[in-house]
């Protein structure tokens, strides 16, 4: 199953829950928790495409480690475009996005809000640009017990989505460092599967590569520290 | 607030004074990086002594140039921490481990660990501000290598070492090279961010790097940390 087909399938699973919860009466309190999100890029130089942040329960998968990327990961995994993602998330307790793209050492803010419940999930997702397909997030974290004032920092590995090939052509990074081509419908990556970055190889080992030693990338591209503020 | 331990809800802890005895042992897991003398303080949540994404101090500038962790442990002895300089008594070589035992941390809360790495031109070790926990037990840390953002990463090892001086003091692993003629000319990013490596290369007498690139690279983590709580 794709992903896209997969989070069509928690949306539906959610309409269903919905309809459960109108028939219950007893529910008296409904708390609407607010969540400040925190993004830090601590790469050298590997700017992030808008971040995508989304509430959502637990059928709602923007990836999954050894399976295919769903189009809408692969437009923003290729070319920084988080609009598919958005779409795909829209009916889900919340989504949002930076409207910048993020530099490297500096620090953006988000805010999520919806209604509390166990099990609600976060999950967050942004291309590194100045690569062919890689991108960071985190996926599925339960922000349910999170008090009011509390946090929690989370680290964001790299990964790759399996879509494109890492051949660091000219021509082929949408990131300033080479101004190429963003997403291509094609799948020529080694495996059509989400896995962690093998990281960027550069100039210093290729020298068909457009990238730069700086561009290089090692465990981590940064962190979200999220904060419940309500 | 800052947490460095990923992935765990932290509650935040105001007036915390629990006094703490504490064993700390560094150990140095990389091939052939070596580190400079260590510098592991204890603080309070007040204060710190890097930060990613900021601009480094001048005195943490000085630790990862050219190793000299004077001007930290001046920095740290004014703020009330609680130090101890150069546990190791010199460089900690790759493999190496050095033990810090029954250590009163007095009434601070936070540790922070940095030595610089040899040979790099501004990259360092580094832990910011770990919550030392109050329960007794033993608690294992991974650290990552970061790049303090003040000189360009050129991989000309020339001795020198001063703030503000290109190039790389010393290598003390061996199996280097000379008359490189730079990797790289300018840093790219300003703030403390995730060091993106060594580039090195194979030639002892030029080439761009006096770096070996089949030796002096590392990945993530290049320390481990383990706090024993008494």
């Amino acid at each position: 199953m794709n992903k896209l087909t997969a989070i069509k399938a928690a949306v539906l699973g959610a309409a269903v829950l919905g309809l459960a919860a109108c028939g219950d009466d007893d529910d008296p309190v409904v708390t609407t928790a607010e969540y400040m999100l925190t993004v830090h890029n601590n790469t050298a130089a590997q700017p992030f495409s808008p971040v995508l942040a989304a509430l959502h329960n637990d059928s709602a998968m923007l990836w999954q480690l050894g399976q295919p990327a769903s189009v809408a990961l692969e437009v923003m995994a290729e070319g920084g475009d988080n609009s598919q993602l958005m779409t795909a998330l829209a009916d889900q307790y919340a989504v949002a996005s930076t409207e910048m793209v993020l530099m490297p050492g500096n620090s953006n803010e988000l805010s999520l809000q919806a209604e509390l419940k166990s099990g609600l999930l976060l999950s967050v997702a942004t291309m590194l640009v100045n690569t062919n397909d890689a991108f960071t997030g985190v996926m599925q974290i339960d922000v349910s017990g999170l008090e009011v004032g509390e946090s929690m920092q989370l680290n964001l590995p790299i990964y790759d989505a399996g879509t494109e090939f890492n051949s660091e052509a000219a021509g082929s990074i949408p990131g300033p460092a080479d101004g190429g081509e963003g997403y291509n419908a094609a799948r020529d990556d080694v495996a059509d599967a989400v896995s962690r970055h093998p990281g960027v190889v550069s100039q210093a080992d290729d020298a068909d590569s457009v990238l730069l030693p700086q561009h290089r990338i090692n465990n981590r591209a940064g962190s979200v520290v999220v904060t419940r503020i309500n | 607030m800052k947490r460095t331990l990923a992935a765990l809800p932290l509650i935040a802890v105001a007036g915390f004074t629990h006094a703490a005895t504490i064993d700390v042992t560094v150990s140095n897991l990389t091939q052939a990086i070596t580190f400079t003398p260590l510098l592991v303080t204890a603080h309070s949540s007040d204060s710190y002594l890097f930060r990613l994404g900021e601009s480094a101090s001048p005195e943490l500038q000085a630790m990862a140039e050219g190793g000299d962790i004077s001007g930290l442990n001046t920095l740290a002895d004014s703020i009330g921490a609680y130090s101890v300089a150069n546990p190791a008594e010199g460089l900690l070589m790759a493999n190496g481990s050095t033990m810090i035992s029954d250590w009163d941390t007095g009434e601070n809360t936070q540790l922070t660990i940095v030595a610089m790495l040899l040979p790099t031109n501004d990259g360092f070790v580094g832990l910011d501000s770990w919550s030392i926990p109050e329960t007794p037990g033993t608690y294992t840390l991974y650290l990552n290598g970061y790049d303090a953002g003040t000189e360009a990463n050129d991989e000309i090892i020339n001795g020198g070492g001063a703030s503000g001086v290109p190039g790389i003091p010393a290598n003390p692993s061996g199996m280097g090279g000379e008359n490189a003629t730079g990797v790289i000319a300018t840093e790219v990013n300003d703030r403390v961010h995730i060091h993106p490596g060594n580039v090195g290369d194979t030639d002892p007498d030029g080439g761009i790097s006096d770096v070996n690139s089949r030796v002096h690279r590392w990945l993530n983590p290049v320390a481990k940390v383990v706090v024993v709580v008494k």
